[in-house]
């Protein structure tokens, strides 16, 4: 193949590019907060002895840098889906970071073996049975979120 | 290129075993139990260029680079884990496929508050440098379909990838941020060619078979990671074992790199930035070789706009320089080897990922670049035939959970 067709091909496939971008930036759609006004709260296992997290410290745990609570047992970390509205509201208003972020964070980890990236339930109701089902595990729900009769203790800040 | 069949049949259970395990999971990992998570990822990438070939005959188009890894995760107790990867990377005539053990380490913690924690590894672990050395090769991981090719070129990769070793390491976090230390002694791969070219211009007839490696990162971010650094220590110390017959005599490569990287991250963008200033030493590789030293520099400017969850578009520029010395590479390199273009790179790239399902990562990207210092030299070994100018197209597929 010659040089010159190679050229030519790369200035279609270039300007098909542009096109797709323009296409994209005309259509996408826009990144809104959505659900409560008021922060998500924070809920744990009712075998967590802790009462109070500052930002540090969740951003300690959700970013999976310490593994154990001061009894000693595992932190379970449980995190709503990427694009949930209380996920996104929580990474904003409590971690003060963004999705995209977290995603980052736990993508390293779960692929150089450095920790265990969260697990990641559903909806908010799988939440609150995770939560109140597996000793050590923090989550988050809501904060005009019903969590019933559950056994989670919600932490607030 | 072609693959011999046994070889090709484990390629083929390996990512056979993949999509059976893919098959069986929801968008993310398989738990196995409570303690076990397993996570995998399979890339196929179209890899169209111009003036040189890019990971096999890429000038006509070419499909000869796909990446397929599972890895499993292993925590007893809460101080104790262990975690190992396999890793198939072909990537035209650098990586042949191969599966390879990409880590397998245990991994003690101690510390049971945030404010400070520590540990130890022991066994193969992912090499920290810079922002993205440890995901360099996890697609889904990466922004582009390639890293950024100045501060992370292919030479020295496989070089760079993993430590058989120690790595101690240590965090803290308080009102003001995470502040986290990493370092590492131990051996790194050999035998590979492509650093061959990067220290001595040619696939010799021996090869480094012994490397020895030691470095340092540390790392810092504010609550939330609005803003990122990082600096990295890696220091190789290369020794050569001549084939025989050999030109070269049993020569020693020292070299210490030092890499500065900075990010910043908003709502809808984020900025990044990484120099790295390499220092080489090259000795006792006898008459044909002689003696130096040099500075290798290398440094890139990186802007991503998130569209949306599911859109980035990305834009960077950067360059590679071989010898500070001789940015050009008129004086040194020009009247040795005839051409001047395999001393620096300077190349300016634009992409665009797509994330259409949770599992899934379609991303597309063009380079246009000139010089051919970070240019993949396996896949371009006359050194004639190297264009000074030349453009790279990529189309990337990838399935992860």
């Amino acid at each position: 193949m010659s040089m010159s067709l190679n050229c030519r091909q790369f200035s279609r496939i270039a300007s098909i590019s542009v096109a797709l971008f323009v296409l994209i930036l005309s259509s996408h759609t826009p990144l809104a907060l959505a659900g409560s006004p008021a922060p998500p709260v924070v809920i744990v296992n009712p075998s967590v002895d802790v009462d109070f997290f500052s930002d540090g410290d969740l951003w300690a745990i959700f970013g999976v840098h310490y593994r154990a609570w001061p009894d000693g047992s595992a932190v379970k970390v449980f995190v709503l889906p990427d694009k949930h509205p209380v996920h996104r509201s929580f990474a904003i208003k409590r971690l003060h970071t963004y999705p995209y972020q977290l995603k980052r964070v736990w993508k390293r980890l779960a692929f150089s073996g450095t920790g265990r990236a969260p697990y990641i339930v559903k909806d908010q109701q799988e939440m609150l049975l995770k939560v109140s089902s597996t000793p050590g595990a923090i989550g988050y729900v809501d904060a005009d979120f019903d969590t019933g009769e559950s056994h989670v203790l919600i932490v607030t800040p | 290129m072609s693959l011999s069949s046994p070889h090709k049949q484990r390629l083929r259970c390996l990512s056979l075993g993949i999509l059976t395990l893919a098959g069986s999971s929801t968008a993310t990992a398989i738990e196995v139990s409570d303690q076990l998570s397993v996570h995998g990822f399979v890339s196929q990438s179209y890899v169209h260029t111009a003036g040189n070939n890019y990971f096999g005959d890429s000038q006509d188009g070419s499909f000869d680079y796909r990446e397929l890894g599972i890895n499993a995760y292993w925590q007893p107790t809460a101080d104790l884990s262990f975690a190992g990867q396999l890793l198939s990377r072909s990537a035209g005539n650098l990586s042949d496929g191969d599966p390879r053990i990409d880590y397998l380490l245990a991994d003690y913690s101690i510390g049971k508050n945030p404010d400070l924690w520590g540990g130890v590894r022991l066994g193969r672990f992912k090499t920290p440098y810079g922002f993205y050395n440890q995901t360099r090769d996890i697609p889904h991981a990466r922004l582009g379909v390639i890293a950024a090719p100045s501060v992370y070129f292919e030479q020295l990769r496989d070089t760079l990838l993993a430590t058989d070793g120690l790595n101690l390491y240590a965090g803290s976090v308080n009102s003001w941020g995470t502040l986290e230390l990493d370092m590492f002694a131990g051996k790194a791969k050999g035998g590979v060619a492509e650093l061959e070219y990067f220290a001595l211009q040619t696939d010799a007839p021996g090869e480094f078979d012994s490397i020895d490696v030691w470095g340092a990162q540390i790392r810092y971010e504010p609550i939330g990671g609005q803003t990122r650094f990082a600096f990295s220590i890696y220091e190789p110390d290369l020794q050569y074992l001549p084939g025989s017959p050999d030109p070269f005599e049993p020569g020693t490569v020292e070299s210490t790199a030092y890499l500065l990287s900075a990010q910043y991250n908003a709502e809808r963008w984020s900025l990044t930035t990484e120099y790295s200033r390499m220092e080489n030493d090259l000795a006792g590789f006898g008459p044909r070789f002689p003696s130096k030293e040099g500075v290798s520099e290398a440094w890139y400017l990186q802007g991503e706009y998130h569209l949306s969850s599911e859109w980035t578009l990305m834009l960077r520029y950067e360059e590679q320089y071989l010898d500070t010395a001789d940015r050009k590479g008129t004086r040194l390199y020009e009247p040795v080897f005839g051409i001047a273009h395999l001393a620096f790179s300077k190349g300016i790239a634009a992409g665009v990922r797509w994330i259409p399902a949770p599992d899934w990562v379609i991303k597309g990207e063009l380079h246009h670049t000139d010089g051919t210092l970070w240019l993949p030299k396996q896949d371009n070994k006359s050194i004639a035939e190297r264009e000074k100018v030349w453009n790279f197209f990529a189309l990337q597929f990838v399935y992860s959970f």
